[in-house]
């Protein structure tokens, strides 16, 4: 699969807290801003709680695929308006877990919002979406045009 | 195709005599390796969580997109082993698609536990649902004491 190196604003994210710690451990250490940035627990999950997403296309459809582990189809809602889609939704930890005593916390809960910008060629009525083993797949079909002839005229 | 593995991870039981920088270390080890960092080598680890109450431990593991048949659960040597490899869905082809935004990472993985003595390994159980695999790990009654008579020589 090619990657779109230069991606083309096709699909923009809304602004959502995303962690500001750099990429590299040792540039975070040797950062002047390391004692106020070291741990930030706060934006490192919020970010985290994000889910995953790859988005791809063909000629005829956009696919969108987002990693929902533990989510059903009703814990997702997914909206358009203006061009936007938005996938929203809650991850809850369930209550059993909440009484027992955590030995080994990874996973995140909470709740997320995903915004995108549809490109023009998205066809809005036809967007199917289905979800299994918590993955779910959307797909968006794309208009197709025919290329646009410019008559010659003779002078 | 290589495989992501992760030191194995103990529960159940305080470490003791180590020194608490250390613990913490190891404590917080697999975090570091799951950290937005350790994702950019497109490898996936998933994540765990461990708890506990008087009659089960439980392990919950994040598998988005995999079901039961691409995860292998064993126990050796008191040790648990959770094993699989999350593959990305052929598409049609595949060559032509263009990618816009690729944030979920691939590969085999392995994640092993060292289980606590009460742990009653011929009762364990695991279910997998919406990507979520939940292994049960029923404990043992408090052992009854067992008292050994020592006999004059």
């Amino acid at each position: 699969m090619k990657t779109n190196e230069r991606f083309p604003r096709l699909f923009d994210e809304c602004p959502t807290p995303r962690p500001l710690r750099s990429p590299d451990l040792w540039d975070e250490l040797f950062s002047p801003r390391f004692p106020m940035n070291f741990v930030d627990s706060k934006t490192v999950n919020a970010s985290a709680c994000l889910p995953k997403i790859d988005l791809t296309s063909d000629e005829h459809t956009y696919t969108l695929q987002a990693e929902l582990p533990g989510l059903t189809k009703d814990d997702v809602h997914l909206e358009i308006e203006d061009g936007c889609l938005t996938l929203h939704g809650e991850r809850h930890e369930s209550s059993h877990s909440k009484e027992d005593g955590y030995e080994l916390h990874e996973r995140h809960f909470g709740s997320f919002t995903r915004k995108l910008t549809l490109p023009e060629d998205a066809l809005i009525d036809k967007i199917t979406a289905s979800q299994k083993d918590g993955l779910l797949t959307i797909a968006i079909p794309r208009e197709s045009k025919p290329a646009q002839r410019i008559p010659v005229q003779s002078a | 195709m290589s495989t992501t593995y992760c030191l194995p991870t103990r529960f159940g039981r305080k470490a003791t005599g180590l020194n608490p920088f250390f613990a913490k270390f190891f404590e917080d080890f697999p975090n570091l390796w799951l950290s937005q960092e350790g994702q950019t080598e497109k490898s996936f680890l998933p994540r765990l969580d461990v708890t506990s109450n008087q009659e089960n431990y439980t392990i919950k593991a994040d598998l988005p997109g995999m079901n039961k048949d691409a995860v292998s659960i064993e126990i050796q040597h008191g040790v648990l082993t959770l094993a699989g490899e999350k593959r990305q869905e052929k598409q049609e082809k595949d060559a032509e698609r263009t990618c816009h935004l690729q944030e979920r990472s691939f590969g085999a993985f392995s994640r092993s536990f060292t289980l606590p003595d009460d742990v009653d390994c011929e009762k364990i159980t695991a279910t997998c649902k919406d990507g979520v695999l939940t292994i049960t790990l029923p404990r043992k009654s408090a052992g009854t004491k067992q008292n050994i008579a020592i006999t004059a020589a």
